[in-house]
């Protein structure tokens, strides 16, 4: 195993034997590799992991590599994503590098040179000096000037070099992940390696491993030793995402560890010296997943040393012009598009609208609206697209129960953006289509949305909100039908 | 019988100790693909057919078989067209599997 670190990295390929040969050749070039064989679970892992880079071949079989470019341009926009194909095509790689991907790669091009391609896009920049003034956050992707922002830089200042564990609160798509990323590169450790963690998106019985390890032969599937993810970042930081969300029986042993700071893993007696610094994040309250049983109360309080809230969007609105600024720059340069700063009246429509879905639906906003528009500015009919609702049909095949229906139909008789001279103030996250006809007039991936949402609502429907039945039906984890509720701003007691 | 140059192939990748056993899987796989795209060509399977030499193709590529790699992509293109032409794709298969022979002969000498 090589000493150097050079990121994690996702190899897409429907052929194993393929797949086998670069993890082998990138791993010895100091990557951590993972392998996808098909756009699900290239999904599964980018929803896990923080992924540096992407190795995505063109033809999987039955689909399309390019299909899960949009999709990774969207939920994993720090992942440098690179197209692998057997043989050159022009017109493909251009339509890659239009939409996102940062390169080309055919398959007879040798390790060394594919991992140097890489290492070129992946590398992590020079730590900042510490001395550095305002600039400093703005360097490592914090964006912003309101007093929420600037007490938020102030904390973290104060933070950057201790290593107590921190506790990240807020809702969905304020920046956890960017403000822990952000964290770790002002620190003192910034050289040292960061991994995020998604609690949420793992089978149980994979978590445990990933994080503490384990020895060849602890269980069927493991052939050889593996490190787990604590040990890794000994000297690195490592985030916790949604931390409220892993299983009790781990919360025990993630105590342990955060106590002891010692990792023991799977399958050894061995404990190994650890001295990660540990961000957790959560959207949840843990109070009150504390009171409900639910969270352990010695871990609450053992993450909870310095508690940070992340404000929502809504309470730094005076931020918004430079976030789309940022964004319009960021995807001009990925779309190779020359979009110019909204008009006064798009803007004020921007910072009317309440952004329930944070940072994180302004960013997703902007980009469909730089992807969409036909001129060189921004329109409101592409910006809030995501909310426009747009006719009273019942819904047909959907499989709803009249309750669920009526719901629906009440949601799409008060859109959100009836017109592009009103302002929008809706506040739900999830998408409202007639299956049968404006699904189609989507774009694939909000369309996929759209129908994943309807099929969820179904399911649970029909198995009056039982967790494990739904997944069961689905064909997923339990973990995944949680992400998806979560995603789709679904309760399951109100199906129960 | 004395096996001569001609008759052998190596991978580019035959020198580097760390590659030797997936080297070794992956020639012990070749049959196996043969096997399938044969039976896929006999079939008139051009789609599957298409997708087995799409695979091998990227595949040879990765291991450093640049001649598999080239003779694949030709039955790939071949059987992707609206009017396939069976008499070249039968040459190309008797190709595949003599190039497959060779690589075999390759990976017994090394």
């Amino acid at each position: 195993m090589p000493n150097e670190y050079n990121g994690r990295l996702l190899i897409v390929d429907d052929d194993r034997q393929t797949c086998a040969f670069w993890k082998l050749a990138l791993s010895e070039a100091g990557f951590l590799v993972d392998l996808a064989h098909n756009l699900d679970e290239m999904k599964d892992f980018v929803s896990r992991y923080s992924i540096d880079a992407v190795l995505l071949d063109l033809n999987l079989g039955h689909e399309n590599g390019l299909d899960g470019l949009p999709y990774l341009v969207s939920k994993s926009p720090l992942s440098k994503v690179f197209v692998l194909t057997a043989h050159a095509s022009l017109e493909t790689a251009i339509w890659a590098l239009q939409n996102g991907a940062t390169g080309y790669i055919t398959k007879d091009t040798a390790p060394d040179e594919i991992a140097a391609q890489i290492k070129k896009h992946t590398q992590v920049p020079d730590p900042i000096p510490p001395d550095m003034s305002g600039g400093e956050f703005a360097r490592v992707g914090m964006i912003g000037n309101s007093k929420a922002f600037q007490e938020l830089c102030q904390r973290l200042q104060q933070l950057k070099n201790v290593d107590s564990t921190i506790l990240l609160l807020g809702e969905s798509g304020t920046g956890k992940e960017v403000i822990a990323r952000s964290l770790h590169k002002i620190s003192n450790r910034s050289t040292e390696r960061f991994e995020a963690i998604n609690c949420a998106a793992i089978p149980e019985n994979l978590l445990e491993s990933e994080l503490f390890g384990h020895k060849r032969g602890a269980f069927t599937d493991a052939k050889v030793d593996r490190k787990g993810i604590l040990e890794l970042c000994s000297t690195g930081t490592l985030l916790f995402d949604e931390i409220g969300d892993m299983p009790l029986s781990l919360q025990a042993k993630l105590l342990r560890v955060l106590q002891e700071r010692v990792v023991t893993p799977v399958g050894s007696a061995t404990p190994i010296k650890i001295q990660t610094r540990v961000i957790a994040a959560t959207h949840r309250d843990l109070i009150e997943e504390v009171q409900s049983g639910r969270f352990r109360e010695d871990l609450y309080y053992r993450l909870s040393v310095v508690p940070l809230y992340i404000p929502p969007l809504r309470h730094r609105k005076e931020d918004i012009p430079l976030l789309v600024e940022s964004f319009i720059n960021e995807f001009n340069q990925r779309f190779n598009r020359v979009i110019t700063m909204p008009a006064d009246s798009v803007m004020r429509r921007l910072i009317a609208y309440d952004w329930p879905g944070n940072i994180r639906e302004l960013r997703n906003a902007i980009e469909r609206a730089v992807v969409l528009t036909q001129n060189d500015h921004i329109r409101v009919e592409d910006l809030f697209q995501h909310l426009h609702l747009p006719n009273n049909t019942p819904k047909k095949n959907s499989g709803l129960s009249q309750q669920q229906n009526q719901a629906n139909t009440q949601a799409i008789s008060s859109p959100a953006v009836e017109s592009s001279k009103s302002t929008p103030t809706g506040s739900g996250s999830g998408l409202e289509v007639d299956i049968d006809e404006k699904i189609f007039q989507l774009p694939l991936t909000e369309a996929k949305q759209a129908f994943e949402k309807i099929y969820l609502e179904s399911l649970l429907n029909d198995t009056g909100g039982n967790i494990s039945e739904t997944s069961k039906r689905a064909g997923r984890y339990r973990a995944d039908i949680y992400r998806l509720l979560e995603r789709y701003d679904l309760h399951v007691d109100e199906f129960r | 019988m004395a096996v001569t140059e001609n008759e052998v192939i190596f991978s580019l990748y035959k020198d580097q100790p760390i590659y030797r056993d997936l080297l070794q899987d992956f020639v012990s796989c070749l049959d196996e693909r043969v096997i399938k795209s044969r039976a896929a060509f006999e079939n008139e399977s051009w789609k599957d057919l298409a997708s087995l030499m799409h695979q091998l193709r990227g595949a040879a590529a990765t291991y450093g078989y640049p001649a598999l790699a080239e003779i694949a992509g030709s039955v790939e293109i071949a059987s992707g067209q609206a009017a396939v032409p069976t008499e070249s794709l039968a040459v190309y298969i008797e190709e595949i599997i003599s190039t497959c022979k060779k690589i075999e002969a390759g990976m017994e000498l090394t």
